[in-house]
């Protein structure tokens, strides 16, 4: 994405968005959605796809508008890839672990992880800060507002048969 | 609706109502004056902790956080010279140089002031607009429900400025979301792939806090240069003499005005007001040369426009049950939470309930008046935080709030998966209203076409017989020419 210019992203843009809608266009045309006109007035995918069909145009027109616009064109916002990966990663296994292991042991984890891979400098202030922020919205949540987290680990773990 | 004012004021002035506004304000003000956060975050955050709360006392934090957070962006704007909120850009044209002179209390008194009276106009707006919208509403039957619908995401997608072939794929694709799972009028599952999650439809909590607060994280984290604290320029509250404010007067009043009629249009949203009231302040002013460089009436004309979008975007979500911005579109998701369905039957079935939100929306500008002025010291302080400390704490809340609506973690999955979805979005300028408040409508917008239908025998044309929707069918149309470049093809034809 880096270096990329706006024209090419519409028209890499478009032709994605464009290949899922028609994939989906397609697939409202499969046997589970078969229509009978005694009984239904329209069938079920009709106004999917009116839908589908309008992003299908639209978006041939964002990439014949890319193409036009093939000689101009801002950049697009150059990314940390790394960085961005390295958050997601982060966010997704703090998502895993809150169901899988549980609230208190991922939270302060995950916190610290997504801090660490923003770039925050001072690894003790985020370990505390992870902590007590860690506790401050179990008291809020799970005492004042009711909501229960996972506490306890799910995963199965081998057992031991001697 | 006057009938139902005593009592309102009676359940606000409860000790809990009252706690929860000033907690709700204290909170929309911080998330506000932090850039990256902002109301649309503030407001997604927030839902988790409504889940156990009663309708009204939900109401009230909701609506405060509203509030103080667009007022919230102004601190930033004003003391680090980065608007807090995008609806704070115009903010720091001329607040910024007034703290660079050392007029930083002076600058964060005009915000404050402003802010509080765009608030309170706007509710007066709201108070008398939405009931009369609600009352023309009642005479709509689906076809004219169809064509207003239409009509408001046309609108939505014309504000995307340059990008609004974007703005069109985007609503597009968020009504298309909201076919996900069983159609309601056949019993049908779409697009489930098998899948028994997909057959129950996506949820509008974990879709709302995947495109706007994960992917806030991870655009943050693509795009961060700076990761230390900002320098902050001066702090405090202080009122400039009525002097001043009186030869104001007009920039402040006609500010409200752009701002509230903005606002009731659907997916303007506070950005656009702003500009517009800026441009105008500065266009009618008898120094225009010294905008831009300190002068107060610029700060006046963003801030109150910018709070008096507040109470306009709620008059098309509480009248018609069509969200004004990204705001209000959380709101609505919120609200249904708490069976508070927004829309004409609102007003006709809990009259009660409209008149407390009109009453806690003017109590909690009255907190934002008093607790901006009395903490604006605390909040410029809480400037220093880095961002790099504050996403994680996002992304706590963002996981706990989606985890805590159904404690299902197929949530976490969507929520990941639309923070992906959103970052590409933003890479790439697609406007990230329009997808939400397509979500929000497009089940309505495809049942009012299908009872449409059975009204017509089928026939699409028979929708034109309704005046009122052939109005906003036309309205329609001139806005789909305007947006393929042929609008000016055809007002060359009529002038011929």
């Amino acid at each position: 994405m880096n270096n990329m210019r706006t024209w090419s992203a519409d028209v890499l843009y478009g032709l994605a968005i464009a290949a899922v809608a028609t994939a989906l266009f397609i697939h409202t045309f499969s046997d589970r959605y078969e229509f009978n006109p005694l009984i239904e007035s329209v069938s079920t995918v009709f106004f999917p796809r009116i839908i589908l069909g309008g992003i299908i145009a639209c978006s041939l027109g964002l990439m014949i508008k890319g193409l036009q616009n093939s000689s101009e064109g801002d950049r697009l916002p150059s990314v940390n890839l790394t960085r961005a990966v390295l958050v997601l990663g982060a966010s997704a296994a703090t998502a895993a672990g809150l169901w899988y292991v549980g609230y208190f042991y991922v939270m302060p984890v995950g916190i610290f992880l997504t801090g660490w891979a923003l770039g925050y400098p001072n690894k003790l202030i985020l370990a505390a800060t992870a902590i007590v922020a860690t506790i401050v919205v179990w008291v809020a949540l799970g005492h004042f507002a009711a909501v229960t987290f996972p506490t306890e680990f799910r995963l199965e773990l081998p057992v031991s048969n001697k | 609706m006057w009938e139902h004012v005593l009592p309102a004021l009676a359940s606000s002035f409860s000790i809990s109502i009252l706690l929860t506004i000033l907690i709700g304000t204290i909170a929309g003000i911080i998330v506000g004056a932090l850039p990256g956060l902002g109301t649309v975050l503030g407001l997604v955050m927030a839902i988790p902790f409504t889940i156990p709360m009663d309708g009204p006392m939900a109401i009230a934090l909701l609506l405060s956080i509203y509030v103080s957070s667009i007022y919230g962006g102004s601190i930033a704007a004003i003391l680090i010279n980065v608007p807090g909120t995008p609806q704070s850009a115009a903010s720091v044209f001329d607040g910024y140089p007034m703290a660079q002179r050392g007029d930083g209390a002076l600058a964060l008194g005009y915000a404050t002031i402003a802010s509080f009276v765009g608030g309170i106009f706007s509710l007066v707006v709201l108070v008398f607009a939405a009931p009369m919208l609600a009352r023309v509403s009642l005479e709509f039957g689906p076809i004219e429900t169809f064509a207003l619908l239409l009509f408001a995401l046309m609108t939505v997608a014309w504000v995307s400025g340059k990008e609004l072939l974007k703005g069109i794929i985007a609503a597009l694709i968020g009504i298309f979301l909201a076919m996900i799972g069983t159609d309601d009028m056949s019993g049908y599952s779409r697009f489930d792939f098998g899948n028994l999650f997909l057959s129950a439809g996506l949820t509008i909590i974990p879709l709302l806090i995947g495109f706007f607060a994960i992917s806030e994280i991870l655009f943050q984290a693509g795009t961060l240069k700076d990761v230390g604290a900002p320098s902050v320029k001066g702090g405090g509250f202080k009122v400039a003499p009525w002097t001043e404010w009186r030869r104001r007067i007009g920039v402040l009043l006609r500010s409200c005005t752009i701002g509230s009629f903005i606002g009731v249009l659907p997916g303007t949203g506070a950005t656009a007001a702003v500009f517009v009231s800026y441009a105008d302040a500065k266009r009618r002013a008898p120094n225009p040369e010294d905008f831009g460089k300190g002068e107060p009436s610029g700060l006046i004309a963003s801030e109150s426009a910018n709070n008096s979008v507040s109470g306009g975007a709620m008059v098309p979500m509480l009248s018609l049950g069509i969200p004004g911005d990204g705001s209000t579109a959380v709101m609505m998701g919120a609200l249904t939470l708490h069976a508070v369905i927004p829309g004409v039957r609102l007003f006709k079935d809990q009259p009660d309930l409209v008149t407390l939100i009109f009453v806690l929306l003017g109590i909690a500008n009255i907190f934002m008046l008093v607790i901006g002025a009395f903490g604006a010291n605390v909040f410029s302080r809480l400037l220093k935080l880095p961002i790099t400390l504050l996403m994680p704490l996002v992304l706590l809340m963002s996981l706990v709030g989606t985890f805590a609506i159904r404690s299902n973690p197929i949530d976490l999955i969507v929520a990941l998966v639309f923070g992906v979805i959103g970052l590409l979005a933003r890479l790439n300028r697609f406007p990230p209203a329009p997808i939400i408040i397509g979500f929000v409508l497009g089940k309505q917008l495809e049942f009012t076409f299908r009872q449409g239908l059975v009204f017509t025998d089928g026939n699409v044309l028979g929708f034109f017989q309704s005046p009122i929707a052939a109005v906003l069918f036309g309205l329609t149309g001139l806005i789909v020419l305007n947006l393929l470049g042929l609008g000016k093809l055809v007002r060359r034809v009529l002038k011929k």
